[in-house]
């Protein structure tokens, strides 16, 4: 039982799933400073809302990521910055704009970046190759000295995988 | 998830591919016809395969597993600590503001049901201090808010006292009543305070007995709380 009104479970909820939320609010909004800020914010919501939580509905680390996800589009739409994928705290230097569309895909796409990390590299190596930049599978074999079966079978886990990790943070079909 | 056949999973991965042959797509999907296991795992990854390769991700993010500074585990722990403290410090400093007013609000109604009731002698209670308690429920859209009404009948519509917390710092929202035909009626707009609380005194020209459903919506017209009215 998991009751996030105690120092003790914000602690175990900070180590298991810290890292991760942090990735992925600094990958939404573009700077390392608020991504602290709102990891932060979101483990303090966690506790607020901490009588509200119920494990059997919802996995921790997927609770903690929709809080997660609700702080960073409030950052986002509150500095007027559109959330920057690339590096470096440039949002700033964007192009001011805070669709919410625009948002939402920026937070899709840091959310689907942390699953992919959740994969292990041999199969996250496929999936990029395969799936992302589209090469064919005998090529990536080919760099990879391995068989092209092998190459399909880390697609089929690696996907697998990800689906895994995707619905661990809360990401589900649609 | 169902699992596949082990000898089929070349077969998935080159129909999410596209890379089946015209023969083997044939076999492949007189195979899926009576297979529910290999069946559903196209579906599942499909929806998986095509997310990814329409995605944007950053090929070098991906690979970069940045840890949080040293020191966010403790700054989460004060963070926690603080507002346990603020919780606390803002009840006990409530008296100073709203519940002050509120308590002169108090005596002053006391005065008047007192003076109504002498002038009365005592025939009738006193209907205006009837006040019912509605906890608005959090959405998905903000699952660490929470709020609760008072809401008070009155000849005009209704009084509300509203009580929130958990929203997001220094953005408007909106409090909103309706009927059954679903035709909505204000209650007034509100900025989140410090912690996303506020707490307001407000009011709507609906009748009670006609109010269905009272929610609060953020900027974007996204409800965020809300519950039904009895």
């Amino acid at each position: 039982m998991t009751d996030l009104r105690s120092t003790d479970a914000i602690d175990s909820a900070y180590r298991d799933f810290g890292a991760a939320l942090f990735r992925f609010a600094s990958r939404s909004l573009g700077d390392r400073g608020s991504a602290e800020e709102a990891v932060q914010e979101t483990f303090v919501r966690a506790w607020r809302a901490a009588d509200r939580y119920d494990e059997a509905r919802a996995p921790l680390q997927a609770w903690l990521f929709a809080i997660c996800r609700n702080v960073v589009i409030d950052m986002s739409r509150a500095r007027k910055i559109r959330p920057a994928l690339a590096d470096g705290g440039v949002a700033a230097s964007r192009e001011p704009g805070t669709g919410v569309d625009a948002i939402d895909k920026m937070v899709q796409s840091a959310a689907l970046e942390e699953a992919l990390r959740q994969v292990g590299p041999e199969h996250r190596q496929v999936l990029i190759e395969v799936v992302i930049l589209d090469r064919p599978q005998d090529a990536v074999a080919a760099d990879l000295g391995v068989p092209v079966g092998t190459v399909k079978s880390r697609v089929f886990y690696g996907l697998r995988s990800l689906r895994k990790s995707l619905e661990a943070i809360g990401w589900t079909d649609d | 998830m169902t699992e596949a056949c082990a000898d089929r999973h070349d077969d998935i991965v080159d129909t999410l591919m596209g890379s089946l042959s015209d023969e083997r797509k044939a076999e492949f999907d007189a195979h899926t016809r009576s297979c529910a296991g290999c069946a559903e795992a196209v579906r599942e990854l499909s929806s998986v395969a095509s997310r990814l390769h329409g995605s944007d991700v950053d090929l070098d993010a991906v690979e970069r597993f940045d840890a949080p500074p040293a020191g966010l585990s403790a700054r989460v722990t004060q963070a926690i600590e603080q507002a346990r403290t603020e919780d606390s410090t803002v009840r006990q400093l409530e008296p100073r503001g709203r519940r002050a007013r509120r308590i002169s609000l108090a005596v002053l109604a006391a005065a008047v049901v007192l003076a109504v009731v002498t002038i009365l002698g005592f025939r009738h209670s006193n209907p205006a201090t009837h006040s019912e308690q509605v906890a608005l429920a959090a959405k998905d859209t903000a699952p660490g808010a929470s709020a609760t009404a008072a809401l008070r009948p009155q000849p005009y519509g209704i009084a509300i006292d509203l009580d929130v917390a958990g929203l997001d710092e220094g953005t408007v929202y909106a409090l909103w009543l309706a009927d059954a035909s679903g035709t909505r009626s204000p209650a007034g707009t509100f900025v989140a305070g410090h912690d996303g609380t506020a707490a307001i005194d407000t009011s709507t020209a609906l009748p009670r007995d006609r109010a269905v459903k009272i929610w609060i919506t953020d900027p974007t017209d996204t409800t965020v709380l809300a519950a039904p009215l009895a």
